[in-house]
């Protein structure tokens, strides 16, 4: 389809009749700014062709210009295979439609309008006007200002032109709806066997956990089975067992053994009986004749005995006596050592007392001595204290301290500061005049020495010369009254101080303070005089009178001493020395002899003792054996009188021959012993009596084993093992065949389902590729490299960059979107257009977003696509699209005759 | 006077069958018990005053008491008749066993289990039983040697009892469990050797008869479904042996080549046309043969859903049954578009590769086949 032209009437903002002439084959923009009305033109063009004259729709009524009521007029002229159409429509008011076909009808009203859908297949509006629905292909190839963005929006009848397009190019690849219900048929049936994953559901998932639990239940059975088959092998086991036991054979066969046995048994035990009587009795008669032969043997010793006494009595009798004599002896001759040792004792008690006499007249001399020294001591010391007295005494009278004579000296030095200064101050009078002109002058009233002829003058002073009158001399001196009343200060403090004295002036100060000291320095060396005389000791303290004390107390011990010692004179130091050395010798050798006696009796001593232990023994000795015999004697008397040894002798000979006679007897029974022991024939009968109740006990449990044998059997009855296995087995083939059939069944349905879908697939490709082959060109103009993926429905899906990744549509950006929006839309007017399909492009307001580079692109391949289809580009951006080199269109006045508004 | 008795075997009550449908395996258990009743009925009408029966009464030898008395009972309701009865292989004499829990229980009083191998003197009939019970599942040694033993009572006729096979396996006979000796009458001078063990009815020597089972229990059984009346006139003169229908349900066995429609209708018919009522009969189809994807559709329906409806049972074995997709099935299908494309690829695939793979692939042609004719029937 060639759009050729187009005029509008009334119509939104154009009241006066204007339009688009000249509309080229190829590219056509129409440029301008905004408000120009470019979209206006576009629903002109879209109202005219798709609504319906008569309609009330919204979009129509908003066709209508605001200031006047006119209807809106649209007139369109195109151009198809057969030639042009011309179709006018009125809206709203004395609405109408006209086509004039290019055979020369013309058609009105709605034959106008359904010629025209036929024409150019579209579908016809409902009551609020034309929809994407009903536009058709149209929709998509004619984009209005900001729809250009985003995939193409395919409604159904566009893609039902598209399919038919797509089919009339490549054939029925796709097999129509069955063709596609096919697939999602078997795909539902294979779903409800197995999930996606290939897993069993519903009831082929059950199978194999049925088929485990009927293989378990018919394990079980047939354990049961076993079980029930043992059992009664058992049983019958046993009760043939029984049978064989329960015969009797054996058990009378042993019952006769064993009472023979027993028979036996009996007789050996009487043999034997007799025969441990014999042996009894033969012990009875051997312990008679041991006590036969004990009872001459006893009187036999008893004899010997009395002589061994006799024997021993006697010569303990002559030991005591000797051992007696012994005793005696050393008795005598410790006495006279003891005596000796007596006499040493004694001097030497003499001795020591005479030792201990002339050691206290010693100790009595010395502390005479000492006495006498003492006091001599104590005399110095009670004149050295004397003297200290009499020193202190005299320093205490003299006023002049160390104190008092610092006080004098601190004012004497004040004072001959002050005279000093006024001396430096005062003004000098020097009389150089002969002695004789000195004389009978005056100082104030005084004459002058002509030895000292100098004066010095502080106050006033009047020289008088006589006869000539008198000088007076007044010293200016500075602060003078000030420094005369500090001399006169200073000098009253010193005669204070000297006066508190007792001084004269300060030079008796002195004096006397030297005189203090003295006396003082001789009281401190008399005190240390005394104190070397008597000083403190431990006995008594430091000074005269405690010495004196001290004295006293020593007088009278030695008094005493005296008294004791009956002395009138005291013998001389060394006399009395010499005394006690004599005696203590006379001692020490008292002493060594007392010594040597006792060291003599010590070995007599210890032999008496000796003796005398022994003494004692030997006597009790003696007289043990004396009572010994004696008993013996007793005893022996009285067994011989009781019993005399001959009859002894008679009894034992007896006793013997009693003893041999029973021997002889016993060996006669042992020899009565023949065959079986008493041992082996108990044996025999333990053997048998255990094999007979053996049997006994196994009956027995036997029986007890076939009532447990036969209650289980029992217990097992009614189960109907074997019934219950073949039902299992049924079963479970059952359900194996089951199994098999849903495997094959998953199997066949994959198969099935696998290759559907791919010879689904295989044909969408084949079947889109009439589109994709018209894009890709444009494709590559745009994205070098770059390949489109579009679905059965025509969308887009994505694109496949040069590297080989896809990205999808969705996450492109919006200027490479619409970019790729537009190709697709002139593919699809392309395919259609080859097809003698009406198929025009119009964008309004399209590419805003593309960038220099991509819109360059985009012009080309606007350019390239206008070579096979028409294409409207409405655009605010004049300059821009200049580029595109398109037939520009601009809006002209139209004709009115057509166009006249009723 | 004649002796006249009734030989049967292999009751083989509450044998399970594993193949069949719980409905029809009820039917089939319960027909085991009417041949009972129809035994009964055949010695009375006969005036056969005894039934032997040759072993394997029941299938097992532990079963529920409803199994083991529901025979006893339909034995009971026939009071004229002794029914002797045999342990076989399937149910031996074991002590404290089937029988014995049976023996303890009680049994009906004209019934009689021969557990011993000891013969039993029916005096009033003149015949001497040899009964050869089985003591176990296998013996091996013939347990009707002992016949060959047992002295010759005056004027009786000897008739055995035993269960087990005549017919040995290679040279040694010895080796084969249950084995009887096919000469026995001659060798224990019996009349008549009454056998079981074998389902399907057979004849071995004028002496000696397999009775067979009175109800038939699987394909593979021929000559089942009877009894044997034994006339006997005198000791020595063989029997007169008369074969006895007494099964309900026909067990067969056919094998078709099926390539067309054609065959598919003549086999239809040919089966709708078996003798006797359909539902009493079990089937075992085994087809050969190549089918087009519209011709396998219409053999399920004609055979596996409207025959298959018809017969108590049917099996069907079509492991030699192949598909052979034809231009038409494909178009069919679709002319073009995926489908066909994928119909192609199917056929491809059920034409080459392995076995198992090809019979996938034709599996799911054929799937697709009948899945895309539903989509058109849901669309007309």
């Amino acid at each position: 389809m060639k759009l050729r032209s187009l005029s509008l009437g009334d119509l939104k903002k154009f009241t006066t009749p204007i339009g688009l002439e000249g509309i080229a084959d190829g590219l056509n923009v129409v440029a301008g700014p905004n408000e120009m009305g470019k979209s206006t033109l576009l629903d002109a063009l879209r109202a005219v062709l798709f609504e319906k004259h008569s309609s009330k729709a919204q979009p129509i009524v908003a066709l209508q210009n605001d200031r006047n009521d006119a209807g809106p007029v649209v007139a369109l002229a195109f151009e198809l295979g057969d030639g042009l159409y011309r179709i006018t429509k009125r809206f709203i008011r004395k609405p109408y439609a006209r086509l004039c076909c290019p055979d020369g009808r013309t058609l009105e009203g709605d034959a106008a309008e359904d010629w025209l859908r036929g024409l150019l297949g579209f579908d016809e509006p409902g009551k609020t006007g034309a929809k994407p629905e009903t536009l058709g292909m149209w929709n998509v190839l004619w984009v209005r200002q900001g729809q250009s963005f985003g995939a193409p929006d395919l409604p159904a009848s566009a893609q039902s032109s598209l399919h038919n397009a797509l089919e009339s190019e490549v054939g029925d690849v796709l097999g129509g709806r069955r063709g596609r219900l096919l697939p999602q048929r078997i795909k539902s049936q294979l779903d409800a066997l197995v999930t996606s994953g290939g897993k069993p559901r519903g009831d082929y998932r059950l199978l194999p956990e049925r088929l485990q639990t009927l293989q378990n239940n018919l394990t079980e059975l047939d354990r049961r089975r076993q079980e029930l088959s043992q059992t009664l092998d058992d049983l019958e086991e046993a009760e043939k067992l029984l049978a064989r036991l329960s015969s009797g054979d054996r058990d009378r066969a042993d019952q006769i053994e064993l009472d023979e046995a027993r028979v036996r048994r009996g007789e050996v035990a009487a043999l034997e009986e007799r025969i441990q009587a014999a042996a009894t009795e033969l012990k009875l008669k051997e312990q008679k004749l041991v006590q036969a032969e004990q009872a001459v043997e006893g009187r036999r010793k008893l004899s010997e005995e009395i002589a061994f006494d006799e024997a021993a009595a006697m010569a303990a009798r002559e030991r005591l006596t000797e051992v007696a004599g012994q005793e005696k002896k050393a008795r005598s001759k410790r006495d006279s050592l003891r005596a000796a040792v007596g006499v040493a004792e004694a001097s030497v008690t003499e001795a020591d007392a005479l030792v201990a006499r002339s050691r206290a007249i010693l100790a009595a001399v010395e502390r005479h001595a000492r006495l006498q020294a003492l006091q001599q001591q104590c005399k110095k010391a009670e004149e050295a204290e004397e003297r200290q007295h009499q020193a202190n005494q005299a320093a205490a009278a003299i006023l002049v301290t160390d104190k008092a004579i610092e006080q004098i000296r601190t004012a004497a030095k004040g004072l001959e500061t002050i005279v000093a200064r006024l001396r430096a101050a005062a003004t000098t009078i020097r009389f150089e005049m002969p002695p004789e002109g000195i004389a009978g002058i005056e100082i104030d009233g005084q004459k002058l020495s002509p030895a000292s002829p100098t004066l010095q003058a502080v106050q006033p002073i009047a020289i008088s010369i006589p006869d000539r009158g008198r000088i007076i001399v007044d010293p200016a001196i500075k602060d003078r009254d000030k420094l005369i009343a500090q001399q006169r200060d200073a000098r009253a403090k010193l005669a204070a101080w000297l006066d508190q004295a007792r001084a004269a002036d300060v030079e008796d100060a002195e004096r006397q303070h030297a005189r203090r000291r003295g006396h003082l320095e001789e009281a401190e060396l008399a005190r240390q005089e005394a104190a070397v005389h008597a000083p403190g000791t431990d006995e008594y303290e430091a000074g005269a009178q405690a010495l004196a004390d001290y004295i006293e107390g020593l007088s009278q011990i030695h008094a005493r001493e005296k008294d004791e010692l009956g002395l009138r004179e005291l013998p001389r130091p060394q006399e009395a020395r010499a005394t006690l050395r004599t005696v203590e010798e006379h001692a020490g050798q008292a002493r060594h002899a007392l010594a040597t006696a006792r060291a003599e009796l010590a070995g007599p001593e210890e032999a008496l003792a000796q003796m005398q232990t022994e003494l004692g023994a030997v006597t009790a000795r003696s007289q043990d054996a004396d009572q010994l015999l004696k008993q013996r004697r007793e005893q022996y008397e009285k067994a011989e009188e009781s019993c005399p040894n001959t009859r002894l002798e008679a009894e034992l000979e007896a006793a013997r021959s009693e003893q041999m006679e029973q021997a002889a007897k016993v060996s006669a029974l042992a020899a009565e012993r023949v065959g079986e022991t008493l041992p082996q024939l108990d044996a025999r009968i333990e053997r048998l009596e255990n094999a007979l109740r053996e049997r006994r006990e196994k009956r027995h449990r036997l029986e007890v084993k076939i009532a447990e044998l036969k209650s289980r059997i029992d217990a097992s009855e009614g189960a109907g093992i074997d019934e219950a296995i073949e039902q299992k087995h049924r079963e479970l083939e059952r359900c194996k065949r089951e199994c098999r059939l849903f495997d094959r069944e998953v199997e066949v349905l994959t198969l099935l389902y696998t290759t559907l879908a791919a010879a689904e697939r295989e044909a969408k490709e084949r079947y889109l590729s009439p589109v994709l082959k018209r894009v890709r060109p444009y494709l590559q103009a745009l994205l070098p490299g770059a390949n489109i993926t579009i679905d059965e429905d025509l969308q887009i899906t994505g694109i496949v960059r040069e590297a080989g990744y896809e990205e999808a549509f969705s996450h492109l950006s919006m200027g490479t979107q619409e970019q790729i929006a537009v190709l697709v839309r002139l593919a699809f007017a392309e395919m259609l257009a080859e097809q003698g399909r009406p198929a025009t492009i119009i964008l309004d307001d399209a590419l805003v977003f593309s960038d220099d580079r991509r819109i360059s692109r985009m012009f080309d391949i606007l350019s390239m696509a206008a070579r096979k289809v028409q294409v409207l580009i409405f655009t605010c951006r004049e300059q821009l699209f200049e580029g595109l080199g398109g037939r520009e269109l601009s809006l002209v006045p139209a004709r009115s005759d057509e166009l006249t508004s009723a | 006077m004649t002796i006249r008795l009734i030989h049967t075997s292999d009751w083989q009550i509450g044998k399970v069958f594993r193949f069949v449908d719980d409905a029809t395996m009820g039917l089939l258990q319960e027909a085991r018990l009417v041949a009972i009743t129809r035994l009964g009925e055949l010695a009375r009408r006969h005036g056969a005053a005894h039934v032997l029966v040759a072993g394997d009464v029941y299938d097992m030898e532990d079963l529920a008491p409803r199994s083991l008395n529901q025979p006893l009972e339909r034995m009971r309701s026939f009071p004229a008749v002794q029914w002797h009865l045999l342990p076989g292989n399937h149910d031996p004499y074991r002590v404290h066993g089937l029988w014995d829990r049976l023996r303890h229980r009680g049994i009906p009083v004209n019934v009689h289990i021969h557990f011993t191998p000891e013969p039993v003197v029916i005096a009033e009939e003149s015949f001497v039983l040899l009964p050869a019970p089985l003591l176990r599942r296998h013996t091996l040694g013939d347990p009707t040697a002992y016949m060959d033993e047992v002295g010759l009572a005056d004027g009786h006729a000897r008739i055995g009892l035993a269960h087990g096979t005549v017919s040995g396996f290679g040279s040694d006979s010895r080796s084969v469990a249950n084995y009887i000796a096919p000469n026995r009458p001659e060798r224990a001078g019996l009349t008549y050797l009454a056998l079981g063990d074998w389902h399907g009815q057979k004849k071995i020597t004028d002496r000696c008869w397999y009775s067979g089972t009175p109800e038939t229990d699987g394909f593979d059984v021929i000559g089942g479904g009877q009894a044997l009346l034994i006339e006997i006139e005198a000791p020595r003169a063989p029997p007169s042996v008369t074969p006895l229908l007494t099964g309900q349900y026909s067990w067969l066995t056919f094998a078709a080549h099926i390539n067309s429609r054609a065959d598919i209708g003549d086999l239809a018919a040919r089966l709708r046309a078996l003798p006797g009522t359909l539902d009493r009969i079990l089937v075992q189809l085994r087809i050969e043969g190549a089918l087009s994807l519209g011709d396998r559709q219409y053999f399920v329906q004609e055979i596996n859903e409207g025959v298959g409806a018809a017969l108590r049972f049917m099996r069907v074995d079509d492991q030699g049954l192949f598909s052979r997709p034809t231009q038409e099935d494909l178009d069919q299908i679709d002319r073009g578009g995926f489908v066909r494309a994928a119909a192609e690829a199917l056929k491809r695939q059920s034409e080459e590769g392995a076995a198992d793979d090809r019979e996938i692939a034709a599996l799911a042609l054929q799937r697709l086949y009948v899945e895309h004719m539903k989509l058109q029937a849901a669309r007309q």
